[in-house]
């Protein structure tokens, strides 16, 4: 599956865990895992087994944090290191979301 | 005649011309010679008066030497006099040269320190401008870059944005999708609705058929119920046919969407990557260019350093030019000496007949301490140079 | 070349030596900060122009043909407007009965030759201020 979630009750978090190629085909499994979801207060996207992104992936970050902001919650990067991070880091997203590995 | 009398004028004459020498200590071995001659005719002139030695000397000996010393004496003069004349011309000549060459000299000292200046000045201004500090857009290579990667900042916001319109408005598209697949459902029902009631419609007319002439009337109405089920069924078909249809115009703006959402990154970072390393080499180039501009204006300040030492030390001319003036009085005060102890010789050779002697010698030897003491008081006045060496000199404000 | 010496206040200076390289040397070293230089080949040349226009300050040379420095300055303080306006002597000559002549007949200091351009500017800037 190139996209997992885990819910973590105990500290409200979601983790959405992407594999592979996080593009365009995404768009929808990666929509439908956080839109539905109640009660989360920090929405985590993993990248730690990303491979690829392009700006659609960008783009869909951009809506989960619209999303996480209207339901009062956070947005996390995590495990983002080598292209992937220049690719954040380039589109100012270290401005815009909290790393953490 | 009295036989020393020549005797005494000769060493007189002797004295003189080592009294001179001595003074022109340029020429040392001919006052040596002349002292190992002076002597010997001393020892001479004592043996005869003592008796012990055979006397080799005659009246016409005396004679011919007198006339041999008196023509060195002339040739000296001669020479000597020639010789002040060399000394002068190479004394004028060393000091036009020394001046000229000094003067040539510190014009080309001049001339580095200004080109030195103007150097350093066009060091400031390079400087200056690769901090961009001469105004706005003058070399600019620095702004170049830094436009260059604002640019680069909007185009990658404006993919980034694109996406995130893409991707939301692939999402409104799934959405109605998820309608239309309502919809389908729905015409599924109404399709299946229909069909019951052609069923019902098709009993209806047996029924009526049945029922003979008393259920014509209702086979009729039975009859446009089926018609009106079908026209249903065909309604059903065309809105699920442009339900298909929309599908399909969906699915290909989907995949225009998509087109749109899905833009490679790569070469955005590529560019970044690219101006990131243009700017470290500006920047290390910068770096080289102050460094370079530090190294020249450090060096100005020892060229600086070098010229003012330079300024210094050619100021030998003005000191060495006084030395020589000193020189040339010298060799003059000499000359003049010289003719007073010629004048000398000439009283006492001349006084074969007339006069004491003694009172000529004592007169003579009074005119030349005289001529001595002008000649100190001279000296006196002359310029005073006391350095020897060219460091710089004292400097006292009363 | 030379460096400031805090020198704010800028003059017009009377050069003089019988040497040309001298007058060169001091003129060149003065004028780069500023001051006006003129020139004079000895103490009647001097005194000519000194009755022309006004001097803030004369450095002379001491012995020189036609008119010494020792006289120059006699003549100097004698005219108008000349009572006391600085004379620097810049001289090889070490003699101390010269420098007391000078010192007797109002110099304002002694400068013994070979100078450096930046101890006579820092001499001027202290004499000029």
């Amino acid at each position: 599956m190139p996209l997992t979630t885990t819910r973590s009750d105990e500290n409200g978090e979601l983790i959405i865990r992407i594999s592979g190629q996080f593009d365009f085909g995404l768009h929808r499994d990666f929509r439908d895992a956080y839109r539905e979801a109640t009660g989360v207060r920090r929405f985590v996207v993993d990248l730690a087994d990303t491979e690829y992104m392009d700006s659609s992936a960008l783009g869909m970050l951009l809506l989960l944090r619209e999303h996480a902001e209207t339901h009062s919650a956070q947005v996390e990067l995590r495990n983002v290191s080598g292209e992937l991070e220049r690719i954040l880091r380039i589109a100012n997203f270290h401005q815009l979301f909290p790393m953490r590995n | 005649m009295n036989a020393t009398r020549p005797r005494v004028l000769v060493a007189v004459l002797l004295a003189a011309v080592l009294a001179v020498l001595a003074w022109w200590q340029a020429v040392v071995a001919v006052p040596a010679v002349l002292a190992a001659v002076a002597i010997g005719w001393w020892l001479g002139a004592c043996g005869q008066m003592g008796g012990a030695l055979p006397a080799v000397n005659s009246e016409a000996g005396h004679g011919e030497l007198e006339q041999e010393l008196r023509g060195f004496l002339a040739d000296m003069d001669e020479s000597l006099n020639a010789e002040f004349g060399y000394v002068r011309d190479d004394l004028a000549q060393i000091r036009s040269l020394v001046t000229d060459a000094v003067q040539e000299l510190n014009g080309s000292f001049v001339g580095v320190n200004e080109k030195t200046r103007e150097q350093a000045d066009l060091a400031s201004r390079v400087m200056s401008f690769s901090r961009d500090e001469g105004g706005q857009d003058e070399l600019g290579i620095k702004s170049f870059v830094n436009e260059t990667e604002s640019i680069l900042g909007d185009y990658v916001d404006m993919v980034v944005e694109m996406s995130r319109h893409s991707v939301d408005a692939a999402h409104s598209m799934d959405d109605i999708v998820a309608q239309m697949n309502t919809v389908n459902s729905l015409l599924d029902d109404i399709r299946g609705i229909a069909k019951q009631t052609d069923l019902l419609a098709l009993n209806a007319s047996i029924e009526a058929a049945r029922a003979g002439e008393a259920g014509r009337g209702f086979a009729v109405v039975a009859e446009q119920v089926r018609a009106l089920a079908e026209q249903a069924n065909s309604f059903n078909d065309q809105i699920g046919q442009q339900v298909g249809s929309a599908r399909a115009v969906i699915d290909k703006a989907r995949a225009s969407v998509s087109e749109m959402a899905s833009q490679d990154m790569t070469e955005s970072l590529n560019a970044k990557n690219r101006i990131t390393s243009m700017m470290q080499g500006l920047e290390r180039l910068n770096e080289e260019v102050e460094s370079g501009l530090a190294r020249i204006s450090t060096l100005t300040g020892d060229i600086d350093g070098h010229v003012q030492d330079a300024v210094r030390a050619l100021q030998f001319e003005d000191i060495s030019t006084q030395l020589v003036d000193n020189s040339t009085r010298g060799v003059d005060g000499l000359e003049s000496y010289l003719s007073g102890i010629r004048s000398v010789v000439q009283e006492i050779s001349g006084a074969d007949s007339r006069g004491d002697l003694a009172t000529q010698l004592s007169e003579a030897r009074a005119g030349l301490a005289g001529q001595c003491e002008r000649r100190q008081e001279e000296r006196r006045s002359m310029r005073s140079v006391s350095q020897s060496v060219m460091d710089a000199g004292e400097v006292e404000l009363f | 070349m030379y460096k400031e010496f805090g020198v704010k206040r800028m003059g017009k200076i009377l050069a003089v030596d019988d040497s040309a390289t001298m007058r060169q040397m001091v003129a060149t070293a003065l004028k780069e900060t500023g001051h006006q230089v003129s020139e004079a080949a000895d103490g009647k040349d001097a005194l000519r122009k000194a009755q022309a226009e006004r001097f803030d300050l004369v450095i002379t040379d001491v012995n020189m043909p036609n008119m010494d420095g020792l006289t120059l300055i006699k003549e100097l303080r004698g005219l108008a407007g000349y009572r006391f306006t600085p004379i620097l002597f810049l001289t090889t000559e070490s003699r101390a009965d010269m420098k007391q002549q000078a010192k007797a007949s109002g110099a304002t200091g002694w400068l013994v030759k070979p100078f450096k351009p930046d101890q006579l500017l820092a001499t001027v800037g202290k004499v000029l201020r």
